[in-house]
C-alpha cells in the first residue's frame, strides 16, 4: 500500500503508540510533502519517533490551489494527485476535498480495516483497534458500526 | 477598558461564594477569570462546530484558536467530538475500496 500521509494521522498513531506497527511494513510506502514534514519536526513526540521511523519527504512538482483548505492541506492533495496514491488523514474536510478530485482518502480506522483485508491482522485485533480508536474519540459510533459491518461481511 | 455590568443579586451572591471557596477577595479578577475561560470555551465550541460542518480543516481550526494540530485534536477530544465529526463516510472512494475488499483494491502502484 502506498499513501501520502498527513500529520493528523501520525499524531493519532503516536497517541496510540501504533506508529511502528503501522508505518514499518516493508511492503508499504508512506510519503509526505515538505510542509507536513515541517509539522512533524515541530511536534516533539513525532520528532522523537522520526529518528527511528521513516516517512519519505517528496516535494510537490505542481502546486494546487483548492479553495477552503490550508496550504499544507493543498500540498497533501497535490502530492497524492501527482503520485496517484491514496491519502491517509484524519481531517474531515481534506478527505472530502480529495474525493472531489477522485483521490481515495482513508483515516486510521479505515487503514485498520485495510490491514485486516490484507491479512496483516486478524478480525479480533482489528475490532480491538477500532475499539481503541472509539475510546480515544477518534471514531464516531456511526463510522464504528459501518466499519465493523464491513469487517464481518 | 472598563465595562459596567448589571448582575442579579443571586449571581453576585454566587460569585461571592466562589470567591470564598477560592480564598480570594477580588471580585473583579474573578469575573475576568470566569469570562476569559468562558470566551475561550465558546470559541473552541464554535471552531469545533465549523470542523464538524466540514467548513474548516483541522489546521484551519488550529490556526483560529492559535494552537498546533496536536492541541486541536486534544480540544476536539475534550469536547467529545470524534475526528470524523460524527459523519460517515467522508470519502466515498475509500469506502468503495473497503467494501470491495483488499483483493480488488489498487493501492499498489504496480496494479
Amino acid at each position: 500500500m502506498q499513501f501520502v500521509v498527513d500529520t493528523s494521522c501520525l499524531i493519532l498513531l503516536q497517541k496510540l503508540n501504533w506508529l511502528d506497527e503501522f508505518l514499518c511494513h516493508a511492503e508499504d510506502i508512506f510519503i509526505c510533502p515538505p510542509r507536513v514534514m515541517q509539522e512533524v519536526k515541530n511536534d516533539k513526540k513525532l520528532l522523537k519517533w522520526l529518528k527511528i521511523g521513516t516517512v519519505a519527504v517528496i516535494a510537490v512538482n505542481k502546486s494546487m490551489s483548492i479553495t477552503g483548505i490550508s496550504e499544507t492541506d493543498n500540498e497533501v492533495v497535490a502530492l497524492a494527485t501527482e503520485k496517484n496514491w491514496s491519502i491517509l488523514s484524519e481531517d474531515l474536510l481534506l478527505r472530502q476535498k480529495a474525493e472531489k478530485l477522485a483521490i481515495p482518502a482513508f483515516n486510521l480506522a479505515e487503514l485498520i480495516v485495510l490491514y485486516y483485508q490484507y491479512a496483516r491482522i486478524d478480525q479480533d485485533a482489528c475490532i480491538n483497534r477500532l475499539n481503541a480508536l472509539f475510546a480515544k474519540a477518534a471514531l464516531s459510533k456511526t463510522a464504528y458500526r459501518e466499519l465493523v459491518e464491513i469487517i464481518k461481511s | 477598558m472598563k465595562i459596567t455590568l448589571s448582575l442579579s443579586d443571586q449571581l453576585v451572591t454566587e460569585l461571592d461564594e466562589l470567591l470564598s471557596f477560592n480564598g480570594h477577595d477580588d471580585r473583579n479578577r474573578l469575573i475576568q477569570k470566569l469570562l476569559r475561560e468562558s470566551v475561550a470555551g465558546q470559541k473552541q465550541r464554535h471552531v469545533a462546530q465549523l470542523y464538524c460542518d466540514g467548513k474548516k480543516t483541522l489546521r484551519q481550526c488550529a490556526e483560529i484558536l492559535g494552537v498546533d494540530l496536536r492541541k486541536m485534536m486534544d480540544i476536539l477530544r475534550r469536547l467529545n467530538i470524534p475526528l470524523d465529526g460524527g459523519r460517515f463516510p467522508h470519502n466515498k472512494l475509500a469506502l468503495k475500496l473497503l467494501r470491495q475488499g483488499a483483493k480488488t483494491q489498487s493501492l499498489h502502484s504496480s496494479d
